[in-house]
């Protein structure tokens, strides 16, 4: 159990990794508050955008920030889940040769999954394990992966041609699904000059494996009224069009609803957005954060939504509307 | 969890202000509704000191909805809701619910009472009870609407009124007649009298409708009937005793026969002072008599001697005594005046006699009866009786039965006169005319069946019949008025 010292510090470290991230992002400021809360949650983000937001470049800067092992892997077709996973290779040593493991990109600390939708669903599938379990078996050997272990994936929204759109079971293993916004004129600005000048703040280590670790099981201790976790399941369950009890707008737009780890990784992530606001308890509006990066690639839209034109965001907000927390 | 019970302290008292605040909303409302409702009901069934009754309902609506708001308990956990939802952001319902010791529920704990320390209760503010003045303030210009239309129950409430104060008057005629000196009358008499006519009035008090107020006065009547007949024989033997006394015994025998030729024949050998003796020894009346025949005697007219005896005689014998026939008269014109009272709600008529064989000479009349003029005169009694229409609560419109009236055929009137049973003068005239609730030929049954009732037992007293036979028409109409 965490000491007080250690629960006060959580703001104050939490605070220097965004400080930090921040030398190297222009903007993004929401972007990298989910990535942070995922991170220290202990869930993976997708995240959406068209090429060249910087997408790439958070995650090498958050690897950089929190001194962690960091891999990328850009998905192709031909990509083939022994590429990413590793596998055995014969190897001579002094006692003749022998089959040796060669682990993949997947063993390291945080995983750049580059445009993961380009992959094939077999290589896709590969890294479920790896998300969920936090484990690559290959050559019938489970081998653990390093704690903390952090999976971002990116996806390109605009380039359909030649995808695999990303399996349900695969898409409910990210914690969030972050879109990625373009920026503003004025963030659009400093990225272009900062192009032409000399970087002068680089972001540099302020924390480690140890420190996400502790922060992660300080996030857990956070309370959360029997009220406001009610208000998450009764969202959950809202999203289900098949319920007696579901909205209106859920049974006209939704195909399917959420499934109970979209809860569990909701309030995860609400504990960890109660400390970095400096509270100690989780509140609604922690929940209401949350509910859009949780839940927008775990819903899908139905034929009607779509000739509509609804948008996912659009009927979550109207589902947040539509339950009153108080 | 002490200290955030206690920090939500001045939390809970602002609620309790809000709950007193809502339920003064919803004690207008209930106001608004309440004047309403009973305005609305007087038009169906009559209500009493309406105005006094709205206004006490009104008030104690919105003093018992505020009292019930004020005592509806308030619970830690809603002072913390309310505390959350005006910015603390759950940090008090959670503290409230956190009950272990790690250094996150302290940390909890903490905050929570610090915000709660800087919480301002003025942003709980209180709700609008706009929309319940606004509802109750319609309710009550359509009740003041309502109150401007004439209500058929405010007739019907004049007349129950107007009943009870005939009522309340012939009571108190009854009462005041039982504590009059009745110095003529036994001690053994006066106290049955006495009696009799505090019941009477105490009975007349409590009655509800003429009928039981009638049935009151018809026993008393029989009980003054049996009471009369006691003490005329009780008179006849002290007359009988005192003149045998006196050795006039040959007088007492002659008086028992009633002729009065025995009796001057027996005075002729008598002597005055003796029958002065005899007069000493009785009292009231009887003495009045004896001596007026004793100083008749000194005198030397024997005939009047004797005229007075007869007259002595016969009113011992019919018992005729002053303080009887003052509460027969009474009774007959409580009866009059009760009978005109339920009918038209007018107790005026009060008959005006003199009594029966009071002072040689005068007749009997009796001018009781019912009408808003009463004119009587010594011996003799006129009224002029203006009939009112219905006024009894207990008619009912609508019940109508094709029945002949005369007194109401037309707008003329009819003049009828009745010969009284005896004594002089003793012609009683009536003008009987329409009165307000003449409605042609046809007239409920209810409104007449009163008056024939009332003609009946009027005509029955002035028939001089025995008290079994007044008693015998008395609930042959009750029966039919019942």
């Amino acid at each position: 159990m965490s000491d007080k010292k250690s629960i006060e510090n959580f703001v104050v470290r939490y605070g220097q990794i965004r400080d930090e991230i921040a030398k190297e992002m222009i903007g993004q400021q929401d972007v990298v508050e989910h990535l942070l809360l995922a991170v220290i949650a202990g869930g993976n983000v997708l995240l959406e955008g068209v090429p060249g937001l910087g997408k790439t470049h958070l995650v090498r800067t958050l690897s950089k920030v929190l001194s962690v092992p960091f891999s990328r892997i850009q998905f192709t077709p031909d990509l083939m889940p022994a590429d990413i996973t590793g596998t055995n290779i014969l190897v001579k040593t002094e006692e003749g040769n022998k089959f040796q493991f060669q682990p993949g990109p997947l063993f390291s600390s945080i995983v750049l999954a580059d445009e993961i939708n380009r992959a094939t669903p077999k290589t896709q599938s590969a890294l479920l394990e790896a998300m969920q379990e936090h484990a690559v078996t290959a050559g019938g050997q489970t081998r653990p992966l390093d704690e903390p272990y952090f999976v971002l994936a990116t996806q390109n929204p605009i380039e359909q041609e030649g995808t695999y759109p990303l399996p349900e079971a695969q898409l409910d293993r990210f914690m969030f699904k972050v879109v990625v916004p373009f920026p503003t004129l004025d963030e659009l600005s400093e990225i272009v000059d900062m192009t032409v000048k000399s970087q002068t703040q680089h972001a540099c280590a302020v924390a480690n494996a140890q420190d996400i670790l502790e922060m992660r099981e300080i996030a857990r201790q956070v309370p959360i009224a029997p009220s406001v976790q009610e208000y998450a399941l009764k969202l959950v369950l809202a999203t289900h069009p098949e319920l007696d009890n579901s909205p209106e707008i859920s049974r006209k737009y939704l195909r399917f609803g959420a499934s109970p780890r979209a809860a569990q990784a909701m309030l995860s992530a609400a504990r960890v957005r109660a400390l970095n606001q400096g509270r100690y308890n989780v509140a609604f509006d922690d929940v209401r954060y949350v509910a859009y990066a949780t839940l927008r690639h775990r819903l899908a839209l139905n034929f009607e939504a779509l000739t509509a034109g609804e948008k996912i965001d659009g009927i979550i907000g109207s589902l947040l509307n539509l339950l009153s927390p108080r | 969890m002490k200290d955030i019970r206690k920090a939500l302290g001045p939390v809970r008292r602002k609620l309790r202000c809000v709950h007193l605040w809502k339920g003064v909303g919803y004690g207008v409302l209930s106001a608004g509704a309440l004047f309403l409702g009973i305005t609305i009901c007087s038009f169906i069934i009559p209500i009493r000191d309406q105005a006094g009754l709205t206004g006490i309902a009104c008030s104690s609506a919105v003093f018992i909805s505020a009292l019930v708001s004020l005592l509806i308990p308030v619970n830690d956990m809603s002072c913390a809701r309310a505390a959350d939802v005006h910015g603390l952001k759950e940090r008090a319902q959670t503290a409230l619910m956190i009950t272990e010791n790690s250094p996150m529920a302290e940390l909890l704990h903490s905050d929570a009472i610090d915000a709660l320390a800087q919480f301002d209760c003025r942003c709980i503010r209180f709700p609008s009870i706009k929309r319940h003045c606004l509802i109750a303030g319609a309710a009550i210009i359509l009740a003041t609407i309502l109150c401007l239309v004439p209500n058929p129950q405010e007739e019907v409430l004049r007349s129950a009124m107007a009943f009870e104060k005939t009522m309340e008057e012939a009571s108190t005629q009854a009462q005041t007649e039982s504590e009059k000196p009745m110095s003529d009358l036994s001690e053994k008499d006066r106290q049955e009298l006495r009696k009799l006519l505090a019941e009477l009035s105490r009975e007349i008090s409590e009655s509800e409708d003429p009928m039981d107020a009638m049935l009151a006065l018809g026993e008393a009547e029989q009980r003054l009937e049996a009471l009369r007949e006691r003490m005329a024989g009780d008179a006849v033997n002290q007359l009988n005793d005192v003149l045998n006394d006196n050795g006039l015994g040959a007088l007492a025998e002659a008086m028992d026969s009633g002729e009065e030729q025995m009796m001057e024949e027996a005075l002729e050998s008598a002597e005055a002072d003796s029958l002065y003796a005899a007069s000493q020894q009785v009292s009231g009346d009887m003495q009045n008599m004896l001596g007026a025949a004793a100083r008749a005697m000194q005198s030397g007219d024997i005939s009047g001697a004797a005229g007075s005896l007869s007259q002595l005689q016969s009113a011992v014998q019919a018992g005729n005594f002053s303080q009887l026939g003052s509460a027969s008269r009474l009774l007959s014109s409580l009866r009059s005046s009760i009978g005109s009272g339920g009918q038209g709600g007018n107790s005026g008529g009060n008959g005006q006699g003199n009594s029966i064989g009071n002072q040689p000479g005068e007749g009997v009349g009796n001018g009781a009866g019912p009408g808003s003029t009463n004119q009587a005169q010594e011996g003799s009694g006129q009224e002029q009786a203006g009939r009112r229409g219905n006024a009894d609560p207990r008619y009912k419109e609508g019940e109508y039965e094709s029945i002949y009236d005369p007194t109401r055929l037309d707008a003329s009137q009819t003049e009828i006169s009745a010969q009284s049973p005896q004594g002089e003068g003793d012609s009683m005239q009536a003008q009987l005319g329409p009165g307000a609730g003449q409605i042609g030929e046809s007239v409920p049954y209810n409104q007449v069946i009163f008056d024939y009732a009332d003609a009946a037992v009027k005509a029955a007293d002035n028939q001089n019949l025995t008290a079994q036979e007044r008693s015998w028409v008395n609930a042959y109409f009750a029966s039919l008025t019942e």
